[in-house]
Protein backbone atom coordinates (compact mmCIF):
# COMPACT_ATOMS: atom_id res chain seq x y z
CA UNK A 1 0.00 0.00 0.00
CA UNK A 2 2.75 2.43 1.08
CA UNK A 3 4.75 1.27 -1.93
CA UNK A 4 1.82 2.06 -4.29
CA UNK A 5 1.38 5.53 -2.84
CA UNK A 6 5.10 6.17 -3.16
CA UNK A 7 5.07 4.98 -6.76
CA UNK A 8 2.12 7.21 -7.61
CA UNK A 9 3.81 10.14 -5.92
CA UNK A 10 7.00 9.70 -7.93
CA UNK A 11 4.94 9.38 -11.15
CA UNK A 12 3.13 12.60 -10.26
CA UNK A 13 6.39 14.46 -9.63
CA UNK A 14 7.90 13.23 -12.91
CA UNK A 15 4.80 14.19 -14.87
CA UNK A 16 4.69 17.56 -13.19
CA UNK A 17 8.33 18.26 -14.12
CA UNK A 18 7.76 17.27 -17.77
CA UNK A 19 4.60 19.35 -17.95
CA UNK A 20 6.33 22.43 -16.53
CA UNK A 21 9.18 21.94 -19.00
CA UNK A 22 6.67 22.39 -21.84
CA UNK A 23 3.94 24.56 -20.34
CA UNK A 24 6.21 27.41 -19.35
CA UNK A 25 7.62 28.02 -22.89
CA UNK A 26 4.14 27.54 -24.34
CA UNK A 27 2.73 30.19 -22.03
CA UNK A 28 5.63 32.54 -22.88
CA UNK A 29 5.07 31.96 -26.60
CA UNK A 30 1.37 32.77 -26.22
CA UNK A 31 2.32 36.09 -24.63
CA UNK A 32 4.95 36.83 -27.27
CA UNK A 33 2.64 36.07 -30.21
CA UNK A 34 -0.19 38.02 -28.62
CA UNK A 35 2.03 41.10 -28.27
CA UNK A 36 2.83 40.96 -31.98
CA UNK A 37 -0.80 40.50 -32.96
CA UNK A 38 -1.99 43.26 -30.64
CA UNK A 39 0.48 45.67 -32.25
CA UNK A 40 -1.23 45.24 -35.65
CA UNK A 41 -4.73 45.68 -34.25
CA UNK A 42 -3.82 48.51 -31.88
CA UNK A 43 -3.19 50.76 -34.89
CA UNK A 44 -6.73 50.08 -36.10
CA UNK A 45 -8.14 50.71 -32.63
CA UNK A 46 -6.43 54.11 -32.34
CA UNK A 47 -7.27 55.06 -35.94
CA UNK A 48 -10.93 54.13 -35.46
CA UNK A 49 -11.13 56.36 -32.40
CA UNK A 50 -9.47 59.21 -34.28
CA UNK A 51 -11.78 58.82 -37.28
CA UNK A 52 -14.95 58.72 -35.21
CA UNK A 53 -13.85 61.96 -33.54
CA UNK A 54 -12.85 63.71 -36.76
CA UNK A 55 -15.42 62.53 -39.29
CA UNK A 56 -18.77 64.30 -39.23
CA UNK A 57 -21.98 62.44 -40.05
CA UNK A 58 -22.29 64.15 -43.43
CA UNK A 59 -18.67 63.34 -44.38
CA UNK A 60 -17.34 60.05 -45.63
CA UNK A 61 -14.07 58.12 -45.81
CA UNK A 62 -12.55 55.18 -47.67
CA UNK A 63 -11.10 52.50 -45.40
CA UNK A 64 -8.74 49.52 -45.71
CA UNK A 65 -10.20 46.33 -44.18
CA UNK A 66 -13.31 48.35 -43.43
CA UNK A 67 -14.94 45.60 -41.42
CA UNK A 68 -12.26 46.02 -38.75
CA UNK A 69 -13.23 49.69 -38.36
CA UNK A 70 -16.94 48.87 -38.40
CA UNK A 71 -16.62 46.15 -35.79
CA UNK A 72 -14.71 48.56 -33.56
CA UNK A 73 -17.14 51.44 -34.15
CA UNK A 74 -20.41 50.38 -35.82
CA UNK A 75 -21.53 54.00 -36.38
CA UNK A 76 -18.78 54.38 -39.03
CA UNK A 77 -20.49 51.85 -41.30
CA UNK A 78 -23.14 54.28 -42.55
CA UNK A 79 -20.70 56.87 -43.88
CA UNK A 80 -17.57 54.97 -44.91
CA UNK A 81 -16.70 52.71 -47.79
CA UNK A 82 -14.08 50.00 -48.24
CA UNK A 83 -11.61 49.70 -51.11
CA UNK A 84 -13.03 46.25 -51.74
CA UNK A 85 -16.41 47.74 -52.63
CA UNK A 86 -14.98 49.40 -55.76
CA UNK A 87 -13.81 46.01 -57.00
CA UNK A 88 -17.13 44.38 -56.16
CA UNK A 89 -19.11 47.10 -57.92
CA UNK A 90 -17.29 46.30 -61.16
CA UNK A 91 -17.20 42.58 -60.36
CA UNK A 92 -13.42 42.47 -60.79
CA UNK A 93 -11.30 39.81 -59.07
CA UNK A 94 -8.35 41.71 -57.59
CA UNK A 95 -5.91 38.79 -57.96
CA UNK A 96 -6.63 38.01 -61.59
CA UNK A 97 -7.55 41.49 -62.82
CA UNK A 98 -6.27 42.64 -66.21
CA UNK A 99 -4.61 46.03 -66.64
CA UNK A 100 -7.84 47.34 -68.23
CA UNK A 101 -9.95 46.17 -65.30
CA UNK A 102 -7.54 47.68 -62.78
CA UNK A 103 -7.69 50.96 -64.66
CA UNK A 104 -11.49 50.92 -64.54
CA UNK A 105 -11.45 50.32 -60.78
CA UNK A 106 -8.98 53.19 -60.30
CA UNK A 107 -11.19 55.50 -62.37
CA UNK A 108 -14.24 54.54 -60.33
CA UNK A 109 -12.31 55.07 -57.10
CA UNK A 110 -11.08 58.56 -58.01
CA UNK A 111 -14.49 59.58 -59.41
CA UNK A 112 -16.00 58.66 -56.05
CA UNK A 113 -13.30 60.37 -53.99
CA UNK A 114 -13.43 63.62 -55.98
CA UNK A 115 -17.21 63.75 -56.39
CA UNK A 116 -18.58 66.53 -54.15
CA UNK A 117 -21.86 64.65 -53.72
CA UNK A 118 -20.15 61.95 -51.66
CA UNK A 119 -18.24 64.47 -49.59
CA UNK A 120 -15.20 62.22 -49.07
CA UNK A 121 -13.03 63.83 -46.42
CA UNK A 122 -10.43 61.12 -45.76
CA UNK A 123 -8.89 58.16 -47.46
CA UNK A 124 -7.12 55.85 -45.02
CA UNK A 125 -4.16 53.81 -46.20
CA UNK A 126 -2.52 50.87 -44.43
CA UNK A 127 -0.06 48.06 -45.11
CA UNK A 128 -2.45 45.17 -45.48
CA UNK A 129 -5.34 45.62 -47.89
CA UNK A 130 -4.79 44.08 -51.32
CA UNK A 131 -7.76 45.99 -52.79
CA UNK A 132 -6.27 49.26 -51.60
CA UNK A 133 -2.75 48.51 -52.86
CA UNK A 134 -4.00 47.86 -56.36
CA UNK A 135 -6.52 50.70 -56.42
CA UNK A 136 -3.91 53.24 -55.31
CA UNK A 137 -1.10 51.60 -57.28
CA UNK A 138 1.13 51.56 -54.22
CA UNK A 139 3.51 49.27 -52.33
CA UNK A 140 3.47 49.03 -48.50
CA UNK A 141 7.04 50.34 -48.35
CA UNK A 142 5.73 53.63 -49.89
CA UNK A 143 4.04 54.28 -46.55
CA UNK A 144 7.47 55.19 -45.14
CA UNK A 145 7.64 58.25 -47.44
CA UNK A 146 6.99 61.45 -45.57
CA UNK A 147 4.88 62.87 -48.42
CA UNK A 148 3.00 59.68 -49.21
CA UNK A 149 -0.41 61.30 -49.73
CA UNK A 150 0.92 63.97 -52.05
CA UNK A 151 2.68 61.31 -54.12
CA UNK A 152 -0.55 59.36 -54.56
CA UNK A 153 -2.40 62.45 -55.75
CA UNK A 154 -1.90 66.17 -55.52
CA UNK A 155 -5.48 66.44 -54.24
CA UNK A 156 -4.47 64.69 -51.00
CA UNK A 157 -2.75 65.98 -47.87
CA UNK A 158 -1.52 63.91 -44.96
CA UNK A 159 -3.34 64.76 -41.73
CA UNK A 160 -2.50 61.85 -39.46
CA UNK A 161 0.01 59.00 -39.27
CA UNK A 162 -0.24 56.01 -36.91
CA UNK A 163 2.86 53.91 -36.47
CA UNK A 164 3.01 50.12 -36.24
CA UNK A 165 6.03 48.42 -34.68
CA UNK A 166 5.92 44.64 -34.32
CA UNK A 167 7.73 43.88 -31.02
CA UNK A 168 9.40 40.58 -31.94
CA UNK A 169 10.79 41.62 -35.35
CA UNK A 170 10.74 45.41 -35.00
CA UNK A 171 9.16 45.51 -38.45
CA UNK A 172 7.38 48.80 -38.80
CA UNK A 173 4.89 50.47 -41.04
CA UNK A 174 2.21 53.14 -40.93
CA UNK A 175 -1.46 53.75 -41.29
CA UNK A 176 -1.87 57.14 -42.93
CA UNK A 177 -4.94 59.33 -43.14
CA UNK A 178 -5.00 61.53 -46.22
CA UNK A 179 -7.42 64.42 -46.39
CA UNK A 180 -9.07 65.11 -49.74
CA UNK B 1 -11.44 16.02 -13.37
CA UNK B 2 -13.81 17.55 -15.91
CA UNK B 3 -14.88 20.24 -13.48
CA UNK B 4 -11.24 21.05 -12.71
CA UNK B 5 -10.44 21.23 -16.43
CA UNK B 6 -13.35 23.61 -16.99
CA UNK B 7 -12.22 25.85 -14.15
CA UNK B 8 -8.63 25.86 -15.46
CA UNK B 9 -9.82 26.84 -18.93
CA UNK B 10 -12.01 29.63 -17.59
CA UNK B 11 -9.30 31.02 -15.30
CA UNK B 12 -6.43 30.85 -17.82
CA UNK B 13 -8.51 32.41 -20.60
CA UNK B 14 -9.86 35.22 -18.45
CA UNK B 15 -6.38 35.88 -17.02
CA UNK B 16 -4.91 35.95 -20.53
CA UNK B 17 -7.62 38.25 -21.85
CA UNK B 18 -7.31 40.62 -18.91
CA UNK B 19 -3.53 40.88 -19.09
CA UNK B 20 -2.51 40.41 -22.71
CA UNK B 21 -5.49 40.61 -25.02
CA UNK B 22 -7.73 43.50 -24.23
CA UNK B 23 -8.74 43.69 -27.88
CA UNK B 24 -9.54 41.00 -30.42
CA UNK B 25 -6.33 40.24 -32.26
CA UNK B 26 -7.22 38.80 -35.62
CA UNK B 27 -8.78 40.66 -38.55
CA UNK B 28 -11.08 37.69 -39.09
CA UNK B 29 -12.65 38.29 -35.69
CA UNK B 30 -13.64 41.81 -36.73
CA UNK B 31 -14.95 40.50 -40.04
CA UNK B 32 -17.14 37.99 -38.20
CA UNK B 33 -18.54 40.69 -35.91
CA UNK B 34 -19.20 43.08 -38.79
CA UNK B 35 -20.87 40.28 -40.75
CA UNK B 36 -22.94 39.31 -37.75
CA UNK B 37 -24.09 42.87 -37.08
CA UNK B 38 -24.52 44.27 -40.58
CA UNK B 39 -25.23 41.44 -42.99
CA UNK B 40 -27.45 38.46 -43.30
CA UNK B 41 -25.44 35.78 -41.44
CA UNK B 42 -26.84 32.97 -43.58
CA UNK B 43 -25.39 34.60 -46.70
CA UNK B 44 -21.79 34.31 -45.52
CA UNK B 45 -19.42 31.39 -45.77
CA UNK B 46 -18.77 31.49 -42.02
CA UNK B 47 -22.27 30.03 -41.74
CA UNK B 48 -23.12 28.67 -38.35
CA UNK B 49 -20.49 30.64 -36.42
CA UNK B 50 -21.50 34.08 -37.71
CA UNK B 51 -25.13 33.01 -37.34
CA UNK B 52 -24.43 32.16 -33.70
CA UNK B 53 -22.72 35.51 -33.03
CA UNK B 54 -25.60 37.29 -34.68
CA UNK B 55 -28.06 35.36 -32.54
CA UNK B 56 -26.39 35.94 -29.18
CA UNK B 57 -25.07 39.49 -29.81
CA UNK B 58 -26.59 41.45 -26.91
CA UNK B 59 -27.82 44.57 -28.73
CA UNK B 60 -29.00 46.13 -25.47
CA UNK B 61 -25.38 46.38 -24.22
CA UNK B 62 -22.77 48.97 -25.12
CA UNK B 63 -20.84 47.68 -28.19
CA UNK B 64 -17.48 47.01 -26.46
CA UNK B 65 -19.21 45.28 -23.54
CA UNK B 66 -21.17 43.20 -26.05
CA UNK B 67 -17.93 42.06 -27.71
CA UNK B 68 -16.41 41.16 -24.33
CA UNK B 69 -19.59 39.27 -23.50
CA UNK B 70 -19.26 37.31 -26.76
CA UNK B 71 -15.61 36.52 -25.99
CA UNK B 72 -16.61 35.12 -22.61
CA UNK B 73 -19.34 33.04 -24.23
CA UNK B 74 -16.77 31.67 -26.70
CA UNK B 75 -14.78 30.24 -23.77
CA UNK B 76 -17.62 27.72 -23.51
CA UNK B 77 -16.49 26.21 -26.82
CA UNK B 78 -12.91 25.93 -25.54
CA UNK B 79 -14.29 24.02 -22.57
CA UNK B 80 -16.33 21.84 -24.93
CA UNK B 81 -13.18 21.12 -26.95
CA UNK B 82 -10.96 20.17 -24.01
CA UNK B 83 -13.66 18.03 -22.40
CA UNK B 84 -14.25 16.17 -25.68
CA UNK B 85 -10.51 15.66 -26.00
CA UNK B 86 -10.30 14.48 -22.39
CA UNK B 87 -13.13 11.99 -22.89
CA UNK B 88 -11.56 10.66 -26.10
CA UNK B 89 -8.15 10.22 -24.44
CA UNK B 90 -9.78 8.42 -21.50
CA UNK B 91 -9.99 5.49 -23.92
CA UNK B 92 -6.19 5.17 -23.78
CA UNK B 93 -5.05 6.72 -20.53
CA UNK B 94 -5.89 6.80 -16.83
CA UNK B 95 -7.79 9.87 -15.72
CA UNK B 96 -4.55 11.44 -14.48
CA UNK B 97 -2.68 11.15 -17.78
CA UNK B 98 -5.76 12.10 -19.81
CA UNK B 99 -6.02 15.15 -17.58
CA UNK B 100 -2.31 16.00 -18.04
CA UNK B 101 -2.61 15.62 -21.83
CA UNK B 102 -5.67 17.85 -21.91
CA UNK B 103 -3.88 20.51 -19.88
CA UNK B 104 -1.03 20.31 -22.40
CA UNK B 105 -3.47 20.84 -25.27
CA UNK B 106 -5.16 23.73 -23.51
CA UNK B 107 -1.81 25.54 -23.22
CA UNK B 108 -0.88 25.22 -26.90
CA UNK B 109 -0.21 28.86 -27.84
CA UNK B 110 -2.43 28.82 -30.91
CA UNK B 111 -5.28 27.33 -28.91
CA UNK B 112 -4.73 29.91 -26.17
CA UNK B 113 -4.80 32.80 -28.66
CA UNK B 114 -7.77 31.63 -30.70
CA UNK B 115 -9.83 30.75 -27.67
CA UNK B 116 -9.47 34.23 -26.22
CA UNK B 117 -10.36 36.10 -29.36
CA UNK B 118 -13.57 35.71 -31.32
CA UNK B 119 -12.77 33.15 -33.97
CA UNK B 120 -14.54 30.29 -35.70
CA UNK B 121 -11.65 27.80 -35.46
CA UNK B 122 -12.17 26.79 -31.84
CA UNK B 123 -15.93 26.63 -32.38
CA UNK B 124 -15.43 24.30 -35.31
CA UNK B 125 -12.84 22.15 -33.50
CA UNK B 126 -15.13 21.84 -30.48
CA UNK B 127 -18.01 20.61 -32.63
CA UNK B 128 -15.77 18.21 -34.57
CA UNK B 129 -14.16 16.64 -31.50
CA UNK B 130 -17.54 16.35 -29.77
CA UNK B 131 -18.77 14.50 -32.84
CA UNK B 132 -15.76 12.18 -32.65
CA UNK B 133 -16.37 11.45 -28.99
CA UNK B 134 -20.02 10.63 -29.66
CA UNK B 135 -19.04 8.41 -32.60
CA UNK B 136 -16.65 6.40 -30.42
CA UNK B 137 -18.93 6.24 -27.38
CA UNK B 138 -22.39 5.73 -28.86
CA UNK B 139 -22.57 3.34 -31.76
CA UNK B 140 -26.34 3.28 -32.22
CA UNK B 141 -28.38 5.14 -34.83
CA UNK B 142 -29.36 8.01 -32.51
CA UNK B 143 -25.75 8.55 -31.41
CA UNK B 144 -24.45 8.58 -34.97
CA UNK B 145 -27.17 11.01 -36.06
CA UNK B 146 -26.20 13.33 -33.23
CA UNK B 147 -22.52 13.02 -34.22
CA UNK B 148 -23.45 13.87 -37.81
CA UNK B 149 -25.28 17.02 -36.67
CA UNK B 150 -22.15 18.16 -34.83
CA UNK B 151 -20.03 17.53 -37.94
CA UNK B 152 -22.44 19.52 -40.12
CA UNK B 153 -22.23 22.46 -37.70
CA UNK B 154 -18.43 22.18 -37.69
CA UNK B 155 -18.15 21.85 -41.47
CA UNK B 156 -20.36 24.85 -42.18
CA UNK B 157 -17.81 26.81 -40.16
CA UNK B 158 -14.57 25.23 -41.37
CA UNK B 159 -14.88 22.99 -44.39
CA UNK B 160 -12.09 20.55 -43.46
CA UNK B 161 -14.08 19.48 -40.38
CA UNK B 162 -16.12 17.45 -42.84
CA UNK B 163 -13.36 14.81 -42.50
CA UNK B 164 -14.91 13.89 -39.16
CA UNK B 165 -17.70 12.28 -41.18
CA UNK B 166 -15.33 9.38 -41.98
CA UNK B 167 -15.48 7.86 -38.46
CA UNK B 168 -19.26 8.22 -38.56
CA UNK B 169 -19.36 6.32 -41.86
CA UNK B 170 -17.22 3.53 -40.39
CA UNK B 171 -19.41 3.29 -37.29
CA UNK B 172 -22.55 3.42 -39.40
CA UNK B 173 -21.23 0.61 -41.61
CA UNK B 174 -20.57 -1.50 -38.52
CA UNK B 175 -24.06 -0.69 -37.26
CA UNK B 176 -25.68 -1.67 -40.57
CA UNK B 177 -23.54 -4.81 -40.78
CA UNK B 178 -24.85 -5.94 -37.40
CA UNK B 179 -28.46 -4.96 -38.17
CA UNK B 180 -28.94 -6.25 -41.71
CA UNK B 181 -26.00 -8.59 -42.18
CA UNK B 182 -24.49 -7.10 -45.35
CA UNK B 183 -20.70 -7.35 -45.37
CA UNK B 184 -19.02 -4.49 -43.54
CA UNK B 185 -16.51 -3.60 -46.26
CA UNK B 186 -19.20 -3.47 -48.99
CA UNK B 187 -21.25 -0.97 -46.96
CA UNK B 188 -18.19 1.03 -45.97
CA UNK B 189 -16.71 1.30 -49.45
CA UNK B 190 -20.12 2.32 -50.88
CA UNK B 191 -20.55 5.01 -48.23
CA UNK B 192 -16.97 6.32 -48.47
CA UNK B 193 -17.00 6.46 -52.28
CA UNK B 194 -20.40 8.23 -52.23
CA UNK B 195 -19.06 10.66 -49.63
CA UNK B 196 -15.96 11.58 -51.63
CA UNK B 197 -17.78 11.85 -54.97
CA UNK B 198 -20.59 13.98 -53.49
CA UNK B 199 -18.11 16.01 -51.50
CA UNK B 200 -15.98 16.66 -54.53
CA UNK B 201 -18.94 17.79 -56.61
CA UNK B 202 -20.41 19.97 -53.88
CA UNK B 203 -17.11 21.46 -52.80
CA UNK B 204 -16.00 22.42 -56.30
CA UNK B 205 -17.37 25.96 -55.99
CA UNK B 206 -16.35 26.42 -52.37
CA UNK B 207 -12.88 25.09 -53.10
CA UNK B 208 -12.53 27.34 -56.12
CA UNK B 209 -13.25 30.32 -53.95
CA UNK B 210 -11.29 29.46 -50.86
CA UNK B 211 -8.82 26.65 -51.26
CA UNK B 212 -7.18 26.83 -54.63
CA UNK B 213 -6.33 29.37 -57.21
CA UNK B 214 -7.12 29.37 -60.91
CA UNK B 215 -3.88 27.62 -61.78
CA UNK B 216 -5.67 24.32 -61.17
CA UNK B 217 -8.91 23.09 -62.67
CA UNK B 218 -9.96 20.90 -59.74
CA UNK B 219 -9.06 20.44 -56.06
CA UNK B 220 -7.64 17.00 -56.88
CA UNK B 221 -5.26 18.57 -59.40
CA UNK B 222 -4.01 21.00 -56.78
CA UNK B 223 -3.66 18.23 -54.19
CA UNK B 224 -1.58 16.10 -56.56
CA UNK B 225 0.56 19.07 -57.51
CA UNK B 226 1.21 20.15 -53.91
CA UNK B 227 1.85 16.65 -52.60
CA UNK B 228 5.63 16.80 -52.84
CA UNK B 229 8.21 15.53 -50.36
CA UNK B 230 9.33 19.09 -49.69
CA UNK B 231 5.80 20.19 -48.77
CA UNK B 232 5.15 17.09 -46.69
CA UNK B 233 8.33 17.72 -44.66
CA UNK B 234 7.49 21.40 -44.29
CA UNK B 235 3.97 20.68 -42.98
CA UNK B 236 5.23 17.87 -40.75
CA UNK B 237 7.84 20.14 -39.14
CA UNK B 238 5.30 22.95 -38.76
CA UNK B 239 3.03 20.70 -36.69
CA UNK B 240 5.75 20.47 -34.06
CA UNK B 241 6.54 24.18 -34.03
CA UNK B 242 4.48 24.64 -30.86
CA UNK B 243 6.55 27.36 -29.18
CA UNK B 244 9.06 30.04 -30.10
CA UNK B 245 11.71 27.89 -28.39
CA UNK B 246 13.20 25.56 -31.02
CA UNK B 247 14.75 23.24 -28.44
CA UNK B 248 11.34 22.54 -26.92
CA UNK B 249 9.86 22.03 -30.39
CA UNK B 250 12.58 19.51 -31.26
CA UNK B 251 12.06 17.71 -27.97
CA UNK B 252 8.34 17.51 -28.70
CA UNK B 253 9.05 16.11 -32.17
CA UNK B 254 11.47 13.51 -30.79
CA UNK B 255 9.08 12.39 -28.03
CA UNK B 256 6.15 12.04 -30.45
CA UNK B 257 8.26 10.17 -33.02
CA UNK B 258 9.71 7.76 -30.47
CA UNK B 259 6.25 7.24 -29.03
CA UNK B 260 4.70 6.40 -32.42
CA UNK B 261 7.49 3.85 -33.02
CA UNK B 262 6.85 2.34 -29.56
CA UNK B 263 3.10 2.20 -30.18
CA UNK B 264 3.62 0.45 -33.53
CA UNK B 265 6.06 -2.09 -32.05
CA UNK B 266 3.97 -2.81 -28.96
CA UNK B 267 0.78 -3.22 -30.99
CA UNK B 268 2.14 -4.93 -34.11
CA UNK B 269 0.00 -8.05 -33.57
CA UNK B 270 -3.18 -6.05 -33.00
CA UNK B 271 -2.47 -3.93 -36.09
CA UNK B 272 -2.07 -6.99 -38.29
CA UNK B 273 -5.44 -8.28 -37.09
CA UNK B 274 -7.40 -5.04 -37.64
CA UNK B 275 -8.50 -6.04 -41.14
CA UNK B 276 -9.30 -9.64 -40.25
CA UNK B 277 -12.88 -10.87 -40.60
CA UNK B 278 -15.41 -10.58 -37.76
CA UNK B 279 -12.90 -8.90 -35.52
CA UNK B 280 -14.61 -7.28 -32.56
CA UNK B 281 -12.88 -4.04 -31.69
CA UNK B 282 -12.99 -2.31 -28.33
CA UNK B 283 -13.43 1.45 -27.91
CA UNK B 284 -9.67 1.92 -27.54
CA UNK B 285 -8.88 0.31 -30.90
CA UNK B 286 -11.76 2.14 -32.58
CA UNK B 287 -10.54 5.46 -31.17
CA UNK B 288 -6.99 4.83 -32.41
CA UNK B 289 -8.25 4.00 -35.91
CA UNK B 290 -10.49 7.07 -36.07
CA UNK B 291 -7.81 9.42 -34.78
CA UNK B 292 -5.27 8.01 -37.25
CA UNK B 293 -7.71 8.44 -40.15
CA UNK B 294 -8.49 12.03 -39.14
CA UNK B 295 -4.82 12.86 -38.69
CA UNK B 296 -3.95 11.34 -42.08
CA UNK B 297 -6.67 13.11 -44.03
CA UNK B 298 -6.14 16.38 -42.20
CA UNK B 299 -2.44 16.18 -43.01
CA UNK B 300 -3.27 15.66 -46.69
CA UNK B 301 -5.65 18.61 -46.54
CA UNK B 302 -2.93 20.80 -45.03
CA UNK B 303 -0.43 19.90 -47.72
CA UNK B 304 -2.94 20.22 -50.55
CA UNK B 305 -4.89 23.31 -49.61
CA UNK B 306 -3.31 25.29 -46.81
CA UNK B 307 0.22 26.04 -47.92
CA UNK B 308 0.43 29.74 -48.58
CA UNK B 309 1.10 31.11 -52.06
CA UNK B 310 1.69 34.46 -53.68
CA UNK B 311 2.46 35.97 -57.07
CA UNK B 312 5.95 36.89 -58.16
CA UNK B 313 6.71 40.02 -60.18
CA UNK B 314 5.83 38.22 -63.44
CA UNK B 315 2.48 37.14 -62.10
CA UNK B 316 3.49 33.50 -61.64
CA UNK B 317 2.21 31.60 -58.65
CA UNK B 318 4.91 30.95 -56.06
CA UNK B 319 4.48 28.62 -53.11
CA UNK B 320 5.36 30.09 -49.74
CA UNK B 321 7.50 28.23 -47.29
CA UNK B 322 4.96 28.40 -44.52
CA UNK B 323 1.49 27.49 -43.39
CA UNK B 324 -0.79 29.49 -41.13
CA UNK B 325 -0.46 28.00 -37.61
CA UNK B 326 -4.19 27.96 -37.00
CA UNK B 327 -4.67 25.40 -39.75
CA UNK B 328 -2.31 23.09 -37.87
CA UNK B 329 -4.39 22.98 -34.72
CA UNK B 330 -6.19 19.70 -35.54
CA UNK B 331 -2.90 17.89 -36.10
CA UNK B 332 -1.19 19.53 -33.12
CA UNK B 333 -3.97 18.39 -30.82
CA UNK B 334 -3.83 14.86 -32.21
CA UNK B 335 -0.04 14.44 -31.87
CA UNK B 336 -0.41 15.25 -28.19
CA UNK B 337 -1.81 11.74 -27.70
CA UNK B 338 1.43 9.87 -28.57
CA UNK B 339 3.31 12.52 -26.60
CA UNK B 340 1.30 11.73 -23.48
CA UNK B 341 1.69 8.01 -24.14
CA UNK B 342 5.49 8.19 -23.93
CA UNK B 343 5.39 10.51 -20.93
CA UNK B 344 3.10 7.99 -19.25
CA UNK B 345 5.44 5.08 -20.05
CA UNK B 346 8.46 7.04 -18.89
CA UNK B 347 6.94 8.25 -15.62
CA UNK B 348 5.48 4.85 -14.77
CA UNK B 349 8.83 3.19 -15.38
CA UNK B 350 10.66 5.93 -13.47
CA UNK B 351 8.26 5.53 -10.55
CA UNK B 352 8.77 1.76 -10.46
CA UNK B 353 12.55 2.20 -10.60
CA UNK B 354 12.51 4.85 -7.89
CA UNK B 355 10.40 2.60 -5.73
CA UNK B 356 12.73 -0.37 -6.14
CA UNK B 357 15.77 1.84 -5.43
CA UNK B 358 14.03 3.06 -2.28
CA UNK B 359 13.26 -0.53 -1.21
CA UNK B 360 16.87 -1.58 -1.83
CA UNK B 361 18.22 1.30 0.21
CA UNK B 362 15.83 0.46 3.03
CA UNK B 363 16.82 -3.22 3.02
CA UNK B 364 20.52 -2.28 3.11
CA UNK B 365 19.93 0.06 6.05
Amino acid sequence: MVSDIRQTLVALIFSFVIMILFLQPMWNSSIEISKDQVSYIEVYVVATKWLSENLEKNESAVLPLGQTFWALEPSLKSHTKTYEEFWSELDVDVIHATEDEIEKVRDLFWEYVLDDDYNVKFIVVSWNDKFMKSALNMHPKDLRNSNFCEKISNTLTEVKRFQLVVPSTEWNSFMIVCQV
Amino acid sequence: MMAILSVIIILTRIFFMENYLETLIFYDSYKFIANAIFTDPTSTFQGSFVGLISLIYPSNMEHNDAINFLRLIMIVFSIQLVLSFYLITRNFFSSFFAFAGTIFVSFLPIFMLYSTTLHNDIFSLAMAFTSLYITIRFKNFKGLTLALIFVIVAATTRIESVLFVLPILISFSRYLHKKIGIRFYIILSTLVISFFVTGLLLSQEIAKRFYYHNQFATPIEQLVSYLTLKNIIMVFNSIFYITENQMINNLFLVIVSVSVIFILILNRRKISKIFSKNREMNDKTIAVIYLTIIFGFNFLFLVGFHIGWSYDEDGNIVQNEDILPRYLLYCRILVTIPFVFLVMMFTSQAARSANSVFNNIRSVI
